[in-house]
């Protein structure tokens, strides 16, 4: 059967249908049609799937959407702002530590996390937070040296 | 099937019955309805209810059963009172997973056996209790070493309840047949498979847990060890407990992990330790007495070495860590 639910997505109010035993992936992509966040492994290993819960990472494919009703939802499509990039992306850009891009919604929602904790985490602390999030493509050096680049922007932002 | 979010514990209870299941965080129950392993038709959403706090008084540690993994992991009561939780917690998983997971989930949670949960796979007797087990009949999964039966060797899943066994923890449950609570030694709530695997514990899954409590002791000191194929796959643990007076061993707790159907309390090795000075806990004796009850089958034999090594190691992170309360 299926259940009204109120969703709030990058501070915007979705009202849809849903059978419970939809995970969020699914009902942001296919029922909000917010593409950004990506499905790799489904299985809580790879971290493609990350969106922020109420501001901390959680994984949208084993999440299950009813248990998201109130919370604040934020997914790639809320980063930027404006017609600006997040310094987040700008700097995964600029040190082209987004190659295929599969990974990158994930990681990058996990950083903004963790730069939002955390402004100035160590490489450990970065290594850590991303412990989640596999990437194929960069072997990781690249998204590190972002994630420092833009925690640096964010901090001359904040002074 | 039904959505309900529960509002009181009276209300999520007035739900249960033997189509029902409750949702702790979901991670673990979303995989097993997408895959049709589970199919519920009504589904008890217990987040909103005031079971997210955790409490010290008089000794004891209460956590309750919705308070996330992550939570647990960072709190600070927890970090100085339970800090063998914390060690466990940070080594499970990934952090967006412990975000979601709740502590009754983790310990609630159904095996991890492969074949459990691929629904292509026919023969599974913890699906369909005798339909035959793919994994004895020739996987090259090694299923588990101790407390497995004919029928079944699945591998239980919580790392915490390791943990939480080697602490002597309580839980707190509530059944819907009546309205006051009852409480139950961690280490009780977990069966081994026997002649029906169905279900992997002694209460019903209409139970409701609330919480778990932990009592906490200055003189006690703790190790865990674990051995995992990929960062998120346990292969081996082992959580041990010991209380210490003037360098003497007075009580010990082994418990194993990842390689066994249940939380597993190494009894034989136990008694070798109590009434040992601290410095000769750590003896081929005691690490080859774990050994004692394991079943192994080809495919498991190779995880005998694998059990003695996380002993050997939790033993000695106990040892060195009463070392270091003592510096
Ligand atoms: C990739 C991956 C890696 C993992 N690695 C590890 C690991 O290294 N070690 C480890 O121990 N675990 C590991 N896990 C398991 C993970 O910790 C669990 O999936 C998670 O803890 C489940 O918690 P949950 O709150 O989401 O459970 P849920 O899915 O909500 O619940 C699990 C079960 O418990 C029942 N339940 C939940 N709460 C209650 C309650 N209060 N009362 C009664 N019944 C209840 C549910 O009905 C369900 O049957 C891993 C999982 C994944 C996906
Ligand atoms: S080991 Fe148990 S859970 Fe795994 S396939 Fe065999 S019967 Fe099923
Ligand atoms: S798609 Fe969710 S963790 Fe891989
Ligand atoms: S950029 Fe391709 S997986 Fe990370």
């Amino acid at each position: 059967m299926k259940q009204p639910i109120s969703l709030i997505v990058n501070g915007e109010r979705y009202d849809t249908l849903c059978q419970p035993n939809l995970t969020l992936l699914e009902v942001l992509r296919e029922n909000l049609q917010l593409t950004g966040t990506k499905h790799g492994c489904e299985l809580g290993e790879c971290g493609a799937c990350a969106v922020l819960l109420d501001g901390e990472p959680v994984l949208s494919c084993l999440v299950l959407a009813m248990e998201c009703a109130g919370q604040q939802i934020t997914t790639v499509e809320g980063l930027a702002r404006g017609a600006e990039l997040h310094p987040l992306q700008a700097a995964f850009a600029d040190h082209g530590a987004a190659q295929c891009g599969y990974c990158t919604p994930g990681i990058l929602l996990t950083a903004k996390a963790l730069l939002e904790r955390n402004p100035c985490p160590s490489r450990s602390e970065v290594r850590e937070a991303l412990s989640g999030n596999l990437c194929r493509c960069t072997g990781y050096l690249q998204i590190l040296d972002a994630v420092d680049a833009a925690a640096q922007v964010l901090r001359e932002e904040q002074r | 099937m039904q959505w309900v979010r529960a509002q009181s514990i009276a209300e999520a209870l007035s739900h249960a019955g033997p189509t029902s299941r409750y949702v702790g965080g979901g991670l673990s129950l979303s995989l097993l309805l997408q895959r049709g392993i589970e199919q519920p038709e009504t589904l008890i959403d217990l987040s909103a209810l005031p079971l997210r706090q955790i409490e010290g008084r008089q000794g004891l540690l209460r956590i309750g059963s919705q308070v996330r993994l992550a939570e647990l992991s960072a709190h600070p009561m927890v970090q100085s009172l339970a800090p063998l939780l914390t060690d466990i917690v940070r080594q499970l998983a990934t952090p967006a997973l412990r975000n979601q997971a709740t502590v009754g989930g983790e310990l609630l949670e159904r095996t991890r056996c492969p074949l459990f949960r691929d629904p292509s796979n026919p023969r599974c007797n913890k699906r369909t209790v005798g339909s035959g087990c793919a994994v004895i009949d020739g996987s090259e999964h090694p299923g588990a070493l101790f407390g497995t039966s004919a029928s079944c060797v699945a591998a239980s899943a919580s790392e915490l309840a390791i943990g939480l066994c080697a602490m002597s923890a309580e839980v707190t449950l509530y059944s819907p047949e009546g309205t006051t609570e009852r409480s139950l030694p961690l280490l009780a709530l977990y069966r081994s498979p026997g002649s029906d695997p169905s279900t992997e514990l002694t209460i019903e899954r209409t139970e409701l847990l609330t919480s778990v409590t932990v009592p906490v002791a200055t003189q006690q000191v703790f190790g865990y060890a674990r051995l995992a194929e990929s960062p998120l796959v346990p292969l081996a643990s082992c959580a041990v407990m010991l209380s210490v007076r003037d360098q003497v061993v007075v009580d010990a707790k082994v418990i194993l992990g990842g390689l066994t159907a249940k939380p597993w309390r190494a009894e034989r090795c136990e008694p070798l330790i109590i009434g040992q000075p601290l410095a000769s806990v750590l003896s081929d004796r005691v690490v080859n007495a774990a050994l004692d009850g394991a079943q192994p089958r080809p495919a498991s034999r190779p995880l005998r070495s694998l059990a003695q090594q996380v002993v050997r190691e939790a033993l000695r992170r106990a040892v060195e860590k009463h070392a270091a309360h003592r510096r």
